[in-house]
């Protein structure tokens, strides 16, 4: 069970539930799963265009590297794709682009979808469900198997781009640590530990930061700080923290000084493409910046505010705040929830001295008898 | 003599015994020859405040505990906490049911009950539900 006794772990077990909460779930994964595989083999079977060539499929995005957050008020997920062509294919990125549309269009018709065509990829909307963008790509060289160029229809040419690289280089800091912090703690109770094999401090703290952005900005999306940047920011500051509550402690302090050094704005390029900035919109709109600046010094403020806050409900009146009082809820009760399977099959105990509720099997325990809570 | 075997009911002094013992902190006195008095503090987690009570035991009636400091609140509804009598005391378990008698120890029953109902006051603060089960006198039903 989690550790009542340990403040770090209980805290942690609660910021990890919440990001469970606005995550991707299994029963819609599937479903994605399932679509991605049939558009993928109707491009394989595409007699017109694509069958002879030599390409692969693969997701790309907050779905490959785990990082999903459910938008607020809506129910609608991304599914970012990407159809990757070996290099040795002799067409431009824009035949290509134009080639997946109509084939796209004959399969949208068939399955009554709607598409649409974006600046770089083509849209398929599930309407209600989720939509998925299909990106499509030749692959620049021969020597990096993720390097893609793809069309920029409001360019007119092609841009360069990198997202199996990006993926990689996410998982390999999400990696830095081998075993959180409730990866022991459950270690140390043998309990699985398998739901928090795929996802470690980086990722719910990604997910956290992004649903703590939805909340931020929802009376006014102008400037709303996105998902690229925010989920860049998070890995490169990741200094291999344990948990999840010191990741997010160390992305916003890290934050908080780089913004206020003398020496220009934060800049956060590509980490695999270091010709592109993610930010360079900062410097043609301030006012993303600012607002930036505004969004990270909030969350800077509350979190300093949960490590000095004693007192259950006070703490819970900031996390409502932040993250959105449905799922702070729904991550408490779900906590308490363990703890009440445990009263029920006397596996709960309370620490010698101090009355501290813990697993009955922890040294300088005793078993609490059973009770019911009777009257008033 | 044929009598059945019977747990033997604590004496008063057995009670401040094991509470001397095994809560070496809190202050535990006699009220009289057979009353004691306990005045302590419980946290039921890490998160938790620190919540000062007080418990009399006389053995001619039921174990009372209060809760001192803080003092307990009611919900944003404006509603009481459950299983709190109206003189401030709490509802621990019930009599019918026999969880507690006069041969239990209360640093093995009403202590570790105490938390457990300190701990789902505060879930309760923080979802709006008493998840901890129990019984009310009028509907003599288990809620959830």
């Amino acid at each position: 069970m989690i550790r009542l006794e340990n403040k770090a772990t209980q805290l942690d077990d609660l910021l990890d539930k919440m990001a469970e909460a606005v995550q991707l779930d299994d029963t819609r994964y599937d479903r994605m799963k399932t679509s991605y595989e049939s558009v993928k083999s109707w491009i394989e079977d595409d007699e017109i265009f694509f069958k002879p060539y030599n390409y692969d499929v693969y997701p790309h995005g907050s779905v490959r590297i785990l990082t999903t957050v459910k938008p607020i008020g809506k129910d609608e997920f991304d599914l970012d794709i990407a159809i990757h062509l070996k290099s040795t294919t002799p067409h431009t990125p824009q035949r290509i682009y134009a080639e997946l549309k109509r084939c796209m269009e004959a399969y949208a018709k068939k399955h009554g979808l709607k598409l649409e065509a974006k600046n770089r990829c083509i849209r398929l909307n599930y309407t209600g469900d989720f939509h998925m963008d299909i990106l499509p790509g030749i692959q620049e060289n021969p020597f990096d198997q993720n390097k893609i160029k793809v069309p920029d229809r409001e360019l007119g040419d092609w841009v360069s781009s990198n997202p199996r690289g990006y993926g990689d280089w996410f998982i390999g800091k999400a990696n830095l640590i081998k075993e959180s912090l409730l990866e022991k703690a459950l270690r140390a109770e043998k309990l699985p530990t398998d739901n928090f094999k795929h996802k470690k401090p980086l990722q719910r703290a990604v997910q956290l930061i992004k649903r703590y952005r939805d909340m931020y900005f929802q009376k006014d999306d102008t400037y709303r700080t996105s998902s690229i940047i925010l989920t860049t920011i998070t890995a490169q500051f990741y200094q291999g923290e344990e948990s999840i509550f010191d990741t997010v402690d160390n992305i916003i302090t890290t934050i908080r000084t780089k913004v206020n050094q003398p020496t220009g704005r934060l800049k956060i390029v590509n980490p695999v493409n270091a010709e592109e900035d993610f930010t360079d919109k900062w410097d043609d709109e301030p006012e993303y910046y600012e607002a930036f600046k505004k969004f990270a010094s909030h969350l800077y403020n509350e979190w300093q505010k949960l490590k000095t806050q004693n007192g259950v409900p006070e703490e819970g009146i900031i996390m409502k705040g932040l993250f959105g009082d449905d799922i702070f809820r729904k991550a408490q009760i779900s906590q308490t929830a363990r703890i009440e399977e445990l009263r029920k099959s006397n596996d709960l105990g309370v620490t010698r001295n101090t009355g501290m509720l813990s697993s009955a099997s922890s040294i300088g325990t005793a078993t609490i008898k059973s009770n019911t809570f009777f009257g008033g | 003599m044929g009598a059945k075997f019977r747990v033997r009911d604590k004496t008063i002094a057995d009670q401040l015994a094991a509470m001397r013992s095994k809560y070496p902190q809190f202050e535990t006195v006699f009220t009289g020859h057979s009353g004691l008095k306990v005045t302590g503090a419980l946290q039921p987690t890490s998160r938790s405040a620190i919540y000062n009570f007080i418990l009399k035991y006389n053995l001619t009636d039921s174990p009372r505990i209060k809760i001192v400091s803080p003092e307990l609140k009611k919900n944003e509804k404006g509603e009481n906490a459950e299983h709190l009598y109206t003189n401030g005391y709490l509802c621990l378990y019930q009599p019918k049911y026999r969880e507690f008698t006069r041969t239990d120890l209360l640093t093995d029953t009403i202590i570790p009950w105490t938390s457990l109902w300190l701990y789902h006051y505060e879930v309760w603060h923080l979802t709006g539900e008493w998840l901890g089960g129990g019984e009310h006198p009028k509907s003599k039903t288990k809620s959830k």
